[in-house]
């Protein structure tokens, strides 16, 4: 029964969207309206779980008794406050409404609001799971239900072809994961990250099996930079984001990366920290390449877009970047000792990066789209928000207020100071300086500068340009209007769900970035989340020295 | 005759999830590149219980550990071919072709 009760969260979040899929069966509008009142009453529920006491004795495969509890409550319940953001982004128009939105009551939203709760349920599942089985359904748990919700989230044929690219690859980096988790288990002979990492620790394991156990660390890093979007599996963003509906898009950018640095997290742990073993320098190595390229190809490909879904997507690659400096500094011994901040850098920063990335999305679908680029057999499809520099421009002088959301969003991305994301970036360079990776550091300050390039277009297109007279707002949106037979007025744009969405992220961008208690309150949550560790370098024990050379761990 | 070991099992799933990466890669056909993801799942099965059953006599219960694992790669594998055929037939009614290529219109 203890185990079923540590399951509450994900078991609500399951059975909320089995009723939603069962009301998606139903052709009654009132049915439907209440899908996203469902879905948000659910994760509601969870969160106010999240923050009452837990009971004691779990089962040892979500125990998370190689990480510290809090860790656990921390990841969930960031997770269930940024898919409440999301919900309300995904908030469904009626039918006779505007299109920016890019679902419409009548359409697929039952379905997709459940979809969307099996993807959290799967977060909260690799949030606590202390087990390699569990790790496993929990990631895939998380993944499936987006590779359907990128394919209904527009009813066009891109929409589609980015599910399916989504899709493939996915499954491609999943079997890449699963292989490196059977080489670490058969290594080790546990699936309980605490056997596994007992088994690390001692020295029998080494003479025969190091060398599966260096290899299947190495494919579970490279297996899960796909749902992190980082280095050598990051080429997908560019493609999916642009074809999935906006809000989808920012879906995209959030949930899969808090999956991939949770399981990341989780899983380098068992494999060096918390009985002071000492990682594979292999790993560390790693570690920093994908950091390296991640941040600076990221960077580079997003001077390169015009089209802002584009641009985030790039931006979501050196976020990843950014977040994988902290990891890298998180996992390197120095005096053997581990950096205590480096974990809690990286949970601070996926904070910042879920506040400040909602609210460039929440902009985005307060403004309306020209004609979609992307048409089917000459019909205009339908658009879901604006999309291109060409769309939003002058969209600030019209609308100040929507102009000051995406400027502080856009700033707190750059790491503007005052904003979260220059707490972020500090919180995230500090470890790495107190492991004295200085380069790694002055190339994630140059890359923050070289990111100042694209945010300040997007600002600028807002604030500094005209709108052209012929296709301004209303007339672009008119003439799609009228092409797709809805009417369609500017003020349905600015839904309040919308705005909401948009002011409480602009807000927290601001407040978590200069007011000094949220600031340390968010700080400290994420400083208990760090695991257990030694307490003296004097525990440390050494390396065994009786493993045989050529299939040997390599020391540091 | 040699004795079958724990290499030998572990030699067939690996060049299994070999060929099943060269199948991704090189191949042109959704139908035969999503097989070739799932060739990948069947030979980590194998790995899998190989790894279980060497540790039969010195720990049964990595042995058990094995099998359920496996049993939920096979439920996982499942899941990915009914979303995968979804997804393809989708696909493949807008076109009528199942060559990757035909599908560049991200690409701009």
């Amino acid at each position: 029964m203890n185990f079923l009760h540590a399951l509450v969260p994900e078991v609500a979040l399951v059975m909320a969207a089995c009723v939603l899929f069962l009301l998606g069966a139903t052709r009654s509008l009132l049915a439907r309206r209440a899908s996203p009142w469902i879905a948000m009453a659910a994760l509601a529920f969870v969160g106010g779980r999240m923050m009452a006491p837990s009971g004691d004795d779990l089962p040892s495969s979500i125990a998370a008794t190689l990480m510290s509890p809090a860790f656990t409550v921390f990841i969930k319940t960031l997770t269930v406050l940024v898919a409440m953001l999301l919900t309300l982004l995904h908030w469904p128009t009626d039918g006779s409404g505007s299109r920016t939105s890019s679902l419409e009551l009548g359409q697929e939203s039952p379905e997709y609001f459940g979809l969307m709760l099996l993807s959290v349920a799967g977060v909260l599942l690799v949030a606590g799971a202390n087990d390699l089985i569990l790790l496993f359904l929990g990631i895939e748990l998380a993944s499936l239900p987006t590779y359907v919700m990128v394919s209904i989230s527009r009813p066009i044929a891109v929409a589609q072809e980015a599910a399916v690219k989504y899709f493939f690859l996915g499954a491609f980096s999943a079997a890449l994961t699963l292989l490196g988790l059977t080489f670490i288990f058969g290594a080790t002979g546990a699936t309980n990250l605490t056997g596994i990492s007992n088994a690390v620790a001692s020295a029998e394991l080494h003479a025969v099996f190091s060398g599966w156990l260096l290899i299947g660390g190495v494919l579970v890093i490279l297996g899960l930079a796909f749902k992190l979007a980082a280095f050598p599996l990051h080429f997908y963003a560019l493609d999916v984001y642009t074809g999935a509906a906006t809000p989808m898009t920012a879906f995209l950018s959030f949930i899969p990366k808090i999956t991939g640095f949770t399981a990341l997290i989780r899983v380098l742990n068992a494999l060096g920290a918390p009985v002071a073993h000492e990682i594979p320098q292999v790993y560390v190595s790693l570690l920093w390449v994908m950091a390296v390229a991640t941040m600076t190809i990221g960077n580079t490909l997003g001077l390169m877009q015009h089209n802002i879904k584009r641009m985030m997507a790039c931006s979501s690659i050196a976020h990843s970047g950014y977040m994988l400096v902290g990891v890298t500094a998180a996992f390197t011994l120095t005096d053997g000792m581990y950096s205590e901040n480096g974990i809690s850098g990286v949970l601070f920063y996926l904070v910042a990066y879920g506040v400040m990335n909602v609210g460039v999305f929440a902009v985005l679908m307060m403004l309306p789209a020209r004609p979609d680029p992307f048409t089917n057999d000459g019909k205009i499809a339908p658009a879901t928000s604006a999309e291109t520099l060409a769309d939003i421009a002058g969209a600030g002088r019209r609308d100040p207020g929507l102009g000051m959301i995406m400027a502080i969003c856009c700033l707190s991305l750059i790491g503007i100071p005052l904003t979260v994301g220059f707490m972020g970036k500090v919180l995230l360079a500090r470890p790495a300086l107190e492991v004295s990776y200085i380069g790694l550091v002055i190339i994630m300050v140059l890359n923050a500068a070289v990111s100042a390039g694209y945010y300040l277009r997007i600002i600028s297109a807002m604030f500094l340009k005209e709108p052209p007279p012929d296709t301004g707002l209303e007339a672009s949106s008119e003439t799609h209007a009228v092409a797709v037979g809805t009417v369609c007025a500017p003020s349905h744009m600015r839904t309040a769900p919308l705005m909401f969405a948009g002011v409480l992220s602009a807000g927290a961008c601001i407040c978590l970035g200069s007011l000094v208690p949220a600031m340390t309150a968010v700080r400290s949550a994420a400083r208990e989340s760090f695991y257990i560790q030694p307490s003296t370098p004097g525990i440390v024990k050494p390396m065994p020295p009786q493993r045989s050379a050529p299939s040997a761990i390599p020391r540091r | 005759m040699t004795e079958l070991t724990l290499e030998h099992y572990l030699a067939v799933g690996t060049i299994m999830f070999a060929i099943g990466v060269i199948g991704f890669m090189a191949r042109r056909n959704l139908i035969i590149m999503f097989l070739s993801t799932e060739l990948m799942f069947q030979g980590i099965a194998i790995d899998l219980i190989a790894f279980g059953r060497y540790r039969l006599t010195s720990n049964p219960e990595v042995f058990f550990a094995s099998q359920a694992f496996v049993i939920f790669v096979l439920v996982v594998a499942a899941a990915e071919a009914a979303l995968a055929l979804g997804l393809v037939v989708l696909l493949f009614r807008q076109k009528q072709t199942l060559d990757p290529q035909a599908w560049q219109e991200l690409k701009n």
